[in-house]
Parts: structure tokens; sequence; C-alpha cells
């Protein structure tokens, strides 16, 4: 065999190699897409079963938290505070946990009523 | 949160474990310790270039394109990307095994000198060998993620 051949070989090989690494880093791409999306469907069914799936303490301090802005006067016309009886509770929170809109509900809870994250509104 | 696709996750994670780093290591590590702790001249063109690690890239690529065409004839939707890279990884590892007997030939036929440099051929042979496992890992790994995508896709 005539080394020529040999090297030819090993340019197919690095041009091969270097083919095969984007077919491995698009079907990762597209895996991991899919176990993300699928982890999404799990908690959004958790949340309509009303599971908890956040600590106990952390449940209440989120009950404490929509109660004291109801009772501050607040419209809570917004959906994801619309209902705030015990029963309801339990998806909301997680939902609101899941939306990453805690952080405009504590903002909320202090008086800044114009955090970017939230539609809620003071009652006139 | 447990979710019923790690199974599949876990087997591709045991798959380059056990049957891609354990086996290449224990070929590539002869390298390094002959060089340093053993003090052998040319450690790279004498480890490499038997090209034992062709024979392992070629049982690679075989053992994944068997199982990828077996996991296709249990899935209600073929895929042809599968079957083509099947077929391909098939046909290299021929190459490879055609090629460690041509190569294996000339290593034995061949003394190393005791100092210099030694003959180009022995150097492309370690190179050879090195890609073509290369080649061989990453290619099976994308038979693999293939497949893997095409078990967890909701189009199964």
């Amino acid at each position: 065999m005539k080394i020529e051949i040999l090297w030819v070989l090993l340019v197919l090989l690095c041009v091969g190699t270097i083919l095969s690494i984007l077919g491995v880093w698009r079907y990762a791409c597209h895996i991991r897409n899919y176990l993300e999306g699928q982890r999404g469907a799990e908690g959004q069914a958790a949340a309509d079963k009303d599971e908890v799936v956040i600590t106990n303490q952390r449940l209440k301090e989120l009950i404490d938290l929509i109660s004291s802005i109801k009772q501050a006067n607040y419209d809570v016309s917004t959906p994801i505070l619309q209902e705030t009886n015990t029963a309801n509770v339990q998806a909301q929170t997680i939902f609101l946990e899941r939306n990453g809109t805690d952080d405009a509900l504590v903002a909320l809870a202090s008086n800044n009523i114009d955090h970017p994250r939230t539609s809620l509104r003071r009652i006139k | 949160m447990m979710n019923k696709n790690h199974p599949m996750v876990l087997r591709v994670v045991c798959w380059a474990g056990f049957e891609v780093i354990i086996p290449i290591f224990f070929v590539v590590a002869i390298w390094p310790i002959s060089a340093a702790f053993l003090q052998i001249s040319l450690a790279f063109e004498k480890t490499l270039g038997s090209a034992d690690l062709l024979p392992i890239g070629s049982v690679l690529l075989l053992g994944v394109a068997i199982d990828a065409i077996f996991a296709e004839f249990q899935r209600a939707t073929k895929s042809m990307i599968v079957a083509v890279l099947a077929i391909v990884a098939c046909l290299v590892a021929l190459v490879f095994l055609f090629l460690y007997g041509f190569a294996k030939a000339e290593y034995l036929r061949y003394s190393f000198p005791a100092s210099g440099d030694a003959d180009a051929r022995m150097v492309l042979f370690a190179y050879l060998s090195g890609m073509s496992i290369i080649f061989a890992v990453i290619f099976s790994l994308l038979i693999k993620l293939k497949s893997l995508f095409l078990d967890i896709s909701p189009t199964k």
C-alpha cells in the first residue's frame, strides 16, 4: 500500500471527525431541549394536580405574601392571583415559582408597585 | 425528580465508560508510562504504531451499528439516517480491520533504531491509529445519540 493513500485516509478521518462532532453537537442539543421540555411539562402536570413540590415553609411564606398583597388593596386581576383560596394556592405558588414572579411579589410586598415583571396595580 | 428517560441517558454514559474509555485508556496509557517511567525511546511510535487502536475502533463501530440496526427494527417510524450511519460505520470498521492487518505486518517487520527518529511510515501509522480511534468514538457517539433521540422523540 502506498503511503500517499494512508495520508488521504488520515485527511478523510479528520474531515469525518469534524462532521461527526457537528452531528453530535446537534443531537446533544436536541436531546437536552427535549429533556428540559419534558421536565417543564412534568412540572406543569404536577401544578395542575395541585401537587406540592416546594417545602411547607416556603409554601406558608408564599400564602402569607399573597394574603398581604390582597390586604394592601392591590388589584389582583392578573390571572396568577385571581384566586388565592387555600384550595388553589398550592398550584398557584408552584406556578409563581416556575415563572420567576416570586421576586416580583416580594417587590410588591415592599411597596414597589412599579415592578416591571408584574401587572399588579394599587386600587384607587 | 426521577425521569423515565434517565435509564436511556445512563445507558449512553455506561457505554462511554465501559466500552470506550476503559479499553482505550489501557492501550494509550502505555505510551506515557513507557516514556516517563520506563525511559523507552520513540514511545509514541512504538505504542501507537502497532495500530492496536484500530481493532478497538472497529469493534466500537460495529457494536454501535448492530445495536442501532436492531433498535431500528423495533421502531414504528424508520429513520433513513440511522441506516446510512450504520452502513457507513460497518464499512469504516472493515477498512480499519484491513488497515490493521497491513499496519501490523509492517510494524512487525520494522526494527526501531536505537537513536534518532523512527521511519515516517511508523509515525504515520501512529497518527492514523490515534485519529481512527477519535473518529470511531465520535462517530459511535453520533449513532448512539441519534438512536437515543429517536427513542425519546414523541414521533416514535
